[in-house]
């Protein structure tokens, strides 16, 4: 290898080794995604400064050029690496998939017991609220009675012990919008 | 009387969702209907909601995958011990529920009753019949399925399924992504749980246009082909009534 190229090699790689320290130190990468950069850029500036192991590395694969070499082992690490991300980034798909599902359950719920005049703690009941109460009252409640003002019932919509399952469900008719258990919430 | 909740995954079906959970409370009212609405842009779930079904709206496009996992987080939530699966667009007739429901009060434990458009069956006429690509891959599938669980696969396809308690606890906690209808049968044979199919009639669509576009085809025979190959290779530990599923949800970093 060239002195030119040696020189530039070393800069380079030196460059991008202090850059990834710079990225961490400044919290803009995080160690663990750092970790392959770091050892990538190390081995790199290693090989392009002793270029005597280069060149002994070189020969013992059969390689004729150092230059060779050096690329191969940068190719090396960079598939690594896309290989790493795409990891990530299918764990992240995963992940992101299960915080949308979570999310319309919990959206669900709320809905729900926003719109249940018999759950949701608030002033007067509406008008529709004594036919509708006995349902919720049968209603398998695990954590609490809303009505002593215990911790709201985690379960309270899907009451099964009492009455037709169906019957406390939120149905069209007796659906609230969900503008009113906003209104009644003071916050 | 057990809990018994239809899953109605939708997107965009805003044409058809209506007629679809009407027919669900008129021909079967013993199911909750579940719209899940996976990200839809036009109004799907206001549509939904206004014909009396619970609504579940994802953020966004999940894919179908996930829209009907989604649907059975809802079923292992509300402690439902029946869960049938029911595509937004129309094409499953509500009173062909009962006849997976029958089929799985006659064999108890079976964990998964598919509906089929491709068995042999007299009392249909109007049977559902789809383009010749489509019924090739279909068979091509089948066919594969068929040797890799050494049990008759007529229609993997199928997205009118009816599940009990065990198979709705590991749906629920891991379900394929992008295919889901046939690789849950492997995942379904994986884990040891059974499943049988029963013929049904399928109308054509009622809306919208159908997930799997022609040209994707070819791509959709590599990708599935490549995921069952894959799947087979896959560990799963056995799930026994009542244990919880193979947890795919709550891997951390």
């Amino acid at each position: 290898m060239s002195t030119q190229l040696r020189i530039i090699a070393i800069i380079v790689s030196l460059g991008l080794f202090l850059s990834v320290i710079e990225l961490v130190r400044r919290r803009r990468l995080m160690e663990r995604y750092a970790l392959l950069w770091l050892t990538a850029t190390v081995a790199l500036t290693g090989l392009s400064i002793w270029s005597g192991l280069l060149d002994r590395i070189s020969s013992a694969i059969g390689v004729r050029y150092g230059t060779s070499t050096l690329f191969a082992v940068a190719f090396g690490f960079l598939t690594l690496m896309v290989l790493h991300f795409t990891l990530v980034i299918s764990r992240l798909v995963e992940q992101n998939k299960i915080l949308a599902q979570k999310m319309a359950l919990l959206q669900g719920r709320l809905d729900r017991l926003e719109s249940d005049p018999a759950v949701a703690p608030g002033p007067e009941p509406r008008a529709d609220s004594p036919e509708r109460a006995p349902p919720a009252a049968t209603g398998r409640l695990r954590s609490g009675d809303p009505r002593t003002g215990d911790a709201p019932p985690r379960d309270a919509e899907q009451p099964s012990g009492g009455g037709p399952p169906t019957t406390a469900r939120s149905r069209p008719t007796d659906r609230e919008p969900v503008a009113v258990g906003c209104d009644r919430d003071d916050r | 009387m057990p809990r018994q909740l239809a899953i109605v995954p939708a997107y965009n079906e805003a044409d058809a969702i209506v007629a679809t959970v009407d027919d669900l409370r008129a021909n079967a009212p013993e199911f909750d209907v579940l719209v899940v609405d996976d990200g839809s842009t036009d109004d799907t779930a206001d549509r939904a909601r206004d014909a009396g079904a619970d609504v579940l709206q994802l953020p966004f496009n999940l894919g179908i995958g996930g829209a009907v996992q989604a649907g059975y987080m809802y079923a292992l939530d509300g402690d439902y011990d029946i869960a049938v699966q029911v595509d937004g667009d129309g094409q499953h007739a509500a009173e062909e529920i009962h006849a997976l429901q029958a089929h799985a009060d006659r064999n108890p434990g079976t964990n998964m009753v598919t509906g089929s458009r491709f068995m042999p069956c007299d009392e249909t006429t109007d049977r559902f019949q789809s383009s010749r690509a489509r019924r090739l891959g279909i068979r091509y599938f089948g066919r594969m399925l068929s040797t890799m669980t050494r049990q008759p696969v007529t229609d993997p396809t199928s997205g009118f399924r009816l599940c009990d308690r065990t198979a709705i606890e590991l749906f629920a906690r891991d379900y394929p992504h992008d295919y889901p209808e046939v690789e849950a049968i492997l995942m379904l044979h994986a884990h040891r749980l059974t499943r049988d199919e029963v013929p049904v009639a399928m109308r054509e669509r009622q809306g919208g246009a159908s997930s799997i576009r022609p040209w994707h085809a070819a791509l959709y025979m590599i990708k599935v082909t490549l995921a069952l190959g894959i799947g087979l290779l896959r560990e799963r530990p056995t799930v026994e009534p009542g244990d919880p599923a193979a947890v795919s949800a709550d891997r951390g970093i």
